[in-house]
C-alpha cells in the first residue's frame, strides 16, 4: 500500500508490473554479469601483452541504475561496461587506446566474431540477448571523484565522463527520502511483502523511457536520449512513493519548467556541471520541439488516465507502453483471480469488489460456470 | 416479479457498472448491464457468455449451480462481478479468461426455453413466463 486511494494502489501495481516485464530478467542479468566478468578477465589478463595494471571494469547506465527497458525493435538490451585502465591519458592517443582494446578482444575467437567498432566503444553483439558496449577509459587524476576520460573516435580526442559519480547522484535522488520512509513505517505500515523492492524513481525512469520508445518508434532520430530522461526524472523526484503520483508530479514539473523557459531547457550532468547532456538540442530544434510536444501530450494523457476506469484505462496504458506488455500484466492479474476461484478462495466484498482474501465480512464466491458461446 | 438495480465494480480500476437484476418465481434470475453499455470488440459479433440482448450467462443451468433456495446476494451478484471482471479483460485483450461451458445442441434447445424466460428444466411444454 502506497496511497490511501485504492484506485491509485491498483494502478501502481499495474505500472510496476509493466516495468518488471520490461526490465532485464534475473536470468539475463546473471548472464550479462557472467559475460562481463569474462570480458574483464580477458582484458585484465596478466599474461597478455595488453595487460595494464590497476584496471577497473564496471557497468554504467541503465544496468547499473536498475532502469533497463527492453527495446521495441530488436529486443536486445543495451548494456554498457566501462573499462577504466590505469594509464595516463595524456600520454596516449585516444584512437590508439580504442584500437588496443579492439585488438585484444579480437585475439579471443568468441569475441572476434561478435565484435563491432563504434565511436566511443567496442560492441559485443550477443544475438537475441543484449549487446555489450565496452568503453575504454582512463582516470581523470585532476578531477578525481569518479571522473574519467573516454576516447572519441570521430572527434579524435579524449572526452569527459563520470559514470560512477552519476550513479551515486541517481541513487541519492532515489533514496533521498529514506528517513521519511522509515518513519512512515511505524504507522500506517507499508506492505511488508513489497514486491517492488526498488525506488519509485527507477520506475519513473522506466516508464518515461518506454513511453518515449513507443511515441518515437517511427521517428527515432529525434527521440530524447535516455540519459536526459533519467537525469530529468532524478532532478524532479521528491520522494513520492506512488508510481502514478510520482509520474504525474514529474510530468507536471517538467511541463512547468519547459513553459517557464523561452529557450530550450539545459540538462546538465549532475556529476559534472560543465557537461550539457542535452547539447544535441542546440543544433536540432526539431528534436527539442518534438520533446516538448511529447512531454505536454504525455502530461495531458496522464491526467485523463487518472479519470477513466475499466477498458478505457487499459486502452490508454496499451497506447502508452505497448499492447503486449500491458496485456501480459492484465492476464497475470486475471490468473490470480482465476486461481483463487479454482481453489474456492475467491471472495467478494459488500461493495462487490473481488478479493483473494476470505476475511470476515467477505462472501465466498461460489463455484459457477459461465455459459453460452 | 422482482426487479432491482445496483452498482458493481469488480476491481478498483474497473468501471462502475449499473446492473439490472430480474427475478420471478419459477424462473432463473436474469441480469443485464445498463451502463456503461457492454461493447463488442471490433470485428467480433458477440460478447462471450451472453444470451440474447446481452443478458449475462452466469451459471450452467443443467449443473444446478443455482437453485431457488439460494440467495441472490450469495450467488448471482458475486457471479456478475466476476463476469464483469473477465468481460473487461476480454474487451481489452481479446481473451476470455474466465472459462465456461459452451452449449451443445441439446443445450441450445434448452437455451431457447431460457430465452423465453422459463426455468422449468427440460420441459418444453411448460408455461411461458
Amino acid at each position: 500500500m502506497y496511497a490511501t486511494d485504492p484506485f491509485i494502489n491498483e494502478l501502481d501495481d499495474l505500472l510496476a508490473g509493466i516495468c518488471l516485464k520490461l526490465q532485464i530478467t534475473p536470468t539475463q542479468h546473471k548472464l550479462a554479469e557472467d559475460r562481463y566478468i569474462s570480458v574483464s578477465k580477458w582484458l585484465s589478463d596478466k599474461s597478455s601483452h595488453f595487460y595494464i595494471a590497476n584496471s577497473d571494469i564496471y557497468p554504467q547506465g541503465s544496468l547499473r541504475l536498475g532502469t533497463t527497458v527492453k527495446p521495441l525493435v530488436n529486443q536486445e538490451y543495451d548494456l554498457d561496461l566501462v573499462c577504466e585502465m590505469g594509464l595516463d591519458w595524456n600520454n596516449f592517443d585516444p584512437i590508439q587506446v580504442l584500437d588496443a582494446v579492439e585488438s585484444r578482444l579480437k585475439e579471443n575467437d568468441s569475441y572476434s566474431k561478435i565484435l563491432e567498432r563504434k565511436n566511443r566503444c567496442l560492441r559485443l553483439n550477443y544475438a537475441n540477448e543484449f549487446h555489450m558496449d565496452v568503453l575504454p577509459a582512463a582516470p581523470d587524476t585532476v578531477r578525481n571523484h569518479g571522473c574519467i576520460k573516454v576516447p572519441d573516435r570521430k572527434a579524435e580526442e579524449w572526452k569527459e565522463s563520470n559514470p560512477k559519480g552519476y550513479a551515486e547522484w541517481f541513487e541519492r535522488q532515489a533514496n533521498q527520502f529514506g528517513e521519511v520512509l522509515a518513519k512512515a513505517k511505524v504507522e500506517p505500515l507499508p506492505d511488508p511483502e513489497d514486491p517492488r523492492g526498488k525506488s519509485t524513481l527507477k520506475y519513473i525512469v522506466q516508464l518515461l523511457k518506454r513511453s518515449r520508445d513507443v511515441a518515437f518508434e517511427n521517428d527515432e532520430e529525434v527521440a530524447p536520449i535516455s540519459i536526459v530522461l533519467t537525469t530529468l526524472a532524478g532532478m524532479y523526484y521528491r520522494g513520492i512513493l506512488s508510481i502514478n503520483e510520482a509520474f504525474a508530479y514529474t510530468l507536471h514539473s517538467l511541463t512547468n519548467e519547459i513553459s517557464a523557459n523561452d529557450t530550450r531547457i539545459v540538462v546538465r550532468n549532475p556529476a559534472n556541471q560543465d557537461e550539457d547532456l542535452s547539447e544535441r538540442w542546440d543544433n536540432n530544434h526539431k528534436a527539442y520541439n518534438e520533446f516538448v510536444k511529447w512531454v505536454n501530450e504525455l502530461s495531458d494523457t496522464w491526467k485523463k488516465l487518472n479519470i477513466v476506469r475499466g477498458p478505457e484505462l487499459v486502452k490508454m496504458l496499451q497506447e502508452l507502453f505497448g499492447e503486449k506488455v500491458t496485456n501480459d500484466v492484465i492476464k497475470e492479474r486475471a490468473e490470480i483471480i482465476s486461481r483463487a476461484r479454482k481453489e474456492d478462495s475467491l471472495g467478494i466484498t459488500k461493495s462487490g469488489l473481488l478479493t483473494t482474501s476470505l476475511a470476515s465480512g467477505i462472501t465466498q464466491v461460489r463455484p459457477n460456470n459461465f455459459y453460452g458461446d | 416479479m422482482a426487479i432491482w438495480t445496483g452498482y458493481l465494480r469488480p476491481t478498483d480500476i474497473s468501471d462502475n457498472y449499473l446492473v439490472k437484476f430480474q427475478y420471478a418465481k419459477s424462473e432463473f434470475p436474469k441480469v443485464w448491464v445498463l451502463s456503461p453499455q457492454l461493447r463488442k470488440r471490433e470485428g467480433e459479433k458477440r460478447i462471450p457468455h451472453t444470451y440474447k440482448h446481452d443478458r449475462l450467462c452466469l451459471f450452467y443451468p443443467r449443473a444446478r449451480e443455482w437453485s431457488s433456495d439460494m440467495l441472490i446476494a450469495d450467488t448471482i451478484i458475486p457471479w456478475t462481478s466476476l463476469w464483469l471482471f473477465y468481460y473487461e479483460i476480454w474487451y481489452t485483450t481479446g481473451e476470455w479468461l474466465g472459462d465456461g461451458i459452451h452449449p451443445t445442441k441439446e443445450d441450445n434447445d434448452f437455451r431457447d426455453i431460457l430465452n423465453e424466460g422459463n426455468s422449468n428444466v427440460g420441459d418444453k411444454r411448460s408455461r411461458k413466463g
